[in-house]
């Protein structure tokens, strides 16, 4: 534009002059019909929309409009030529360019169809494309921030430099559960955990210099609930100066919850496989170790975090020629898992192997079973010997009842395990005359977990007695509750044989011993006594007035005393020949009826003078093996007694009488004479030259040689007497004494 | 010379020879023959302190009641003959352990071996006469 605005040069008002400003006018003016053609248009157009004037004179300004703009401009347009208003200003509308670009324009149209000098309307037009643009640009920004504000999914507000919350949207209300009225100028802390608040103070300072920041925070809702937020606080900043806060926030709580559980769970995970006592390993697939246990590294006695990555194979070149490599490789191939054992001779140990394969390659856990082989083949070698020993070995439940038995249980007592098992072992150990309180005791002591030893009588399947000796041991659980017994059962009947044989040996000769003491003592006695009244006799005769009385009396005596002294040698006699006989040797079978009546024969006239009379309740069966003269002494010497010792009260009676069961054969002899008071005389009573009764007819000797041939002959006698009510004198004969066949077996 | 003398004894033979020898030493006035200790305790126990034997000469060896059993009786009422009756054991036994044995019964004043002499009736009195004293 070439204008000249200086005051000197004097301006002609002329029509050209104004025609000119029209024409070259910044404003596109232009003049229409009262139908729209355009009748006039400015130079300016072509500067601004690209058309020669006279291209556009004659055309229908609304050919140019946009067509979304036409409706309005015709209507304003309307009111211009019809309404009676003469000026309207058109609300900006879009104008095509020559070009094809849209132009927004500012119009103010004039009706001067009655100016004579114009007959049109007059539009003065301004190109405002540049401003609608910006209008519009605006417009979008604010439809972008209400978008990003208020609509976003994610929580927005704002923050005034004092951090009070100006503004929030929808995301916040429903995340919090506050309403816009609680949330009123609140202060953004009120709602941040306690913790969090350095956090959150921390980005507000920050924010407040002009920097925004991303932290993660914790909230609380109205409901109590805690809420993991993601959080962004950006300045925002005006003409340099930061005027406020804005706060962007993503609920991360179900991403945080959801990341704390795989850490918690993997954490859980760790704790299992580091509690596990077995060792485990991952290899990746490339054999490279990924994972291991402390187990395993104290195992390797290796740092893990140096063993990681690095290659298996390379590590420990000794694994190629290894089970336990090929299995790796086979379960990489097959991608199934194994279980096998290897004893690693380089290590010394057998480990129990468990090949997983799994997406990242292959898991392995190990245990060490090397004490458990041991205890296997110690167990394996134990059961050898236990059912291979010739020591019985029996087995209880915890019930203590058999479970087990070995080979050499039933090959001593004859009982299989199938008989006996579920059985107590008492039933088969212990014979039936055991005293049940003892066999009670005895299980007392075992439930208790006490170890027993004890030799027990008892008998075979077949009956036959054995002697056994059993140990029995306690086997406890690791609680300490017993829940087996063993039981070693070994066969001592020899030794218990030989044993008893031995007491019986040893207390024989014990007895023979007391027996030779008293018959040394009692001998002396008895010998002197004869001999100390010879003597003293003797001594007093040459004293005595010879054919005196007394000198006739003490003679008399003399001879008595040196015939006692006779008799007495003459007893010794008898007792020494019992005593060296070799009794076996002169056994016979000797019937008792026979050897009775002999002896009654030769006591008859005994009997005759005592007025008394015996009665014989014998068998011919009664038989004994046996020394005859014995029985004929025995019998002689307790009839003699009977009769010699008859009360003066009554008449004499003796009877003999045999009972033959199962424990022998018992002779009887019984008598209704004085008898005698036990209490005094049974600890002397056979006894050598005891008597029991005063009088000249006794001298001791009689029952003392009885018992000496009973005891010869393999029998035992028993006394019962009262004072007044008579005596009785029982022989015991055992089985294997009375018979031949006893004997024999 | 003492006034009674008991000889217990179930030996005839030696009971004779006993009193034989005391009657013809003169050693007491009045001598008693039992031949069981039993009759002799019922004398005993009939009898009231003045009445008690000085001197009573037992025998071990006899049926029923021995001399230990009469001892032993006797023990039971030690104090009716403590200080007048002295008992002096006159046995055949030659065993050492009878005499120890003896030695328990604080009536026992001597143990005697027959047959009964005049060295024994010496010490018989020498005894009695220490007891008494």
């Amino acid at each position: 534009m070439n204008v000249n605005f200086t005051q000197d040069t004097g301006l002609a008002l002329t029509p050209d002059f104004y025609s000119s400003i029209v024409r070259h006018g910044s404003e596109l003016i232009t003049v229409l019909s009262w139908e729209g053609i355009y009748q006039y248009a400015s130079d300016s157009i072509s500067t601004i929309l690209g058309f020669d004037r006279e291209e556009l004179l004659g055309t229908d300004v609304m050919h140019h409009m946009h067509p979304d703009d036409l409706a309005t401009v015709r209507e304003e347009l309307y009111k211009l030529t019809y309404g009676g208003v003469k000026q309207i200003a058109l609300s900006p509308f879009r104008y095509r360019a020559k070009n094809g670009d849209w132009h927004w324009l500012s119009c103010v149209a004039t009706n001067m169809l009655d100016n004579p000098h114009v007959q049109g309307i007059v539009t003065n037009s301004r190109d405002v494309t540049s401003n609608m643009e910006a209008l519009q640009h605006k417009k979008e920004s604010q439809a972008y921030y209400k978008a990003l504000f208020f609509n976003n999914p994610d929580l927005v507000a704002t923050l005034n430099l004092n951090g009070q919350i100006e503004a929030c949207n929808e995301a916040v209300i429903t995340l919090t559960g506050y309403s816009r009225k609680d949330d009123a100028n609140r202060h953004f802390t009120d709602y941040v955990l306690q913790e969090y608040l350095p956090v959150a103070y921390g980005a507000f300072e920050k924010a407040l210099q002009g920097e925004s920041c991303t932290f993660e925070i914790c909230i609380n809702t109205l409901e109590g609930y805690k809420r993991h937020l993601t959080a962004t606080l950006v300045p925002v900043i005006l003409e340099g100066r930061v005027r406020a806060l804005q706060c962007l926030a993503k609920d991360t709580t179900s991403e945080k919850e959801a990341h704390m559980l795989v850490q918690t769970q993997a954490q859980k995970l760790h704790n299992i496989l580091e509690s596990m006592t077995e060792g485990f390993f991952a290899l990746d697939s490339d054999w490279r170790y990924s994972f291991g246990n402390k187990v395993f590294a104290k195992f390797l006695n290796r740092n893990l975090e140096d063993l990681m990555q690095r290659h298996i194979w390379e590590e420990y070149p000794w694994l190629l020629d290894t089970l336990f490599y090929q299995k790796c490789s086979e379960v990489a191939a097959t991608r199934k898992p194994v279980v096998f054992d290897e004893t690693m001779c380089d290590m010394k140990v057998t480990l129990r192997f468990s090949l997983n394969p799994f997406e990242g390659g292959i898991l392995v856990s190990f245990v060490d079973i090397t004490e458990q082989i041991a205890a296997q083949e110690e167990l394996r070698k134990l059961s050898l010997v236990a059912s291979k020993t010739t020591n019985g070995v029996i087995i209880t439940n915890n019930d203590a009842r058999i479970e087990w038995v070995n080979e050499a249980f039933t090959k001593v007592t004859g009982y299989t395990l199938e008989e006996i098992k579920g059985h107590r072992p008492s039933e088969f150990l212990a014979s039936p005359d055991t005293d049940p309180n003892e066999i009670i005791w005895i299980r007392e002591q075992l439930t208790k977990g006490i170890p027993m030893r004890k030799e027990q009588r008892g008998y075979k399947k077949n009956g036959d007695l054995i002697w056994s000796d059993i140990t029995i041991s306690p086997i406890s659980n690791d609680k300490g509750e017993v829940i087996k017994h063993v039981y070693i059962h070994t066969d001592i009947t020899e030794r218990k044989l030989d044993q008893e044989q031995l007491l019986k040996a040893t207390e024989h000769l014990y007895l023979q011993n007391q027996d030779l003491q008293q018959f040394n003592y009692i001998v002396s006695h008895n010998l002197r006594a004869p001999v100390a009244n010879l003597v003293g006799l003797s001594t007093m005769l040459q004293k005595l007035e010879p054919n005196g009385p007394r000198f006739e009396l003490g003679l008399q005596n003399l001879e008595k005393s040196a015939r006692r002294l006779d008799d007495v040698i003459s007893d010794l006699n008898k007792i020494l020949a019992v005593r060296a006989a070799n009794v076996d040797e002169a056994r016979e079978l000797v019937r008792v009826p026979e050897v009775a009546a002999e002896v009654i024969q030769s006591l008859q006239h005994l009997l005759d003078q005592a007025g008394g009379s015996i009665q014989l309740d014998l068998s011919d069966e009664d038989m004994l093996w046996a020394s005859r003269a014995y029985v004929y002494s025995i019998l002689h010497n307790l009839i003699t007694n009977a009769i010699k010792y008859k009360s003066g009260l009554r008449e004499l009676l003796i009877e003999l009488t045999s009972v033959r069961d199962k424990y022998g054969l018992r002779l009887q002899v019984r008598d209704n004479g004085s008898g005698m008071d036990l209490n005094v005389v049974r600890p002397r009573l056979f006894q050598l030259y005891r008597r029991f009764h005063a009088g000249p007819e006794g001298k001791g000797i009689g029952l003392y040689l009885v018992k000496m041939q009973v005891g010869a002959i393999g029998g035992k006698i028993e006394v019962d007497s009262q004072p007044e009510a008579g005596t009785i004198f029982t022989i015991q004969f055992d089985q294997a004494a009375y018979g031949q066949q006893g004997i024999h077996n | 010379m003492v006034n009674k003398v008991y000889i217990i004894d179930d030996d005839d033979i030696s009971l004779f020879l006993s009193s034989l020898v005391l009657e013809e030493s003169g050693f007491a006035a009045k001598v008693l023959t039992y031949t069981s200790a039993d009759s002799a305790l019922r004398q005993l126990s009939d009898s009231n302190h003045t009445d008690l034997p000085e001197v009573i000469l037992l025998d071990l060896n006899m049926p029923g009641k021995n001399g230990w059993d009469f001892l032993e009786t006797l023990r039971q009422c030690e104090q009716k003959f403590q200080g007048r009756t002295s008992i002096f054991i006159l046995t055949s036994s030659i065993a050492a352990s009878d005499k120890a044995r003896s030695k328990n019964y604080r009536l026992v004043q001597g143990f005697l071996h027959k047959p009964l002499d005049d060295e024994s009736l010496d010490f018989i009195r020498q005894a009695h006469r220490a007891s008494n004293r």
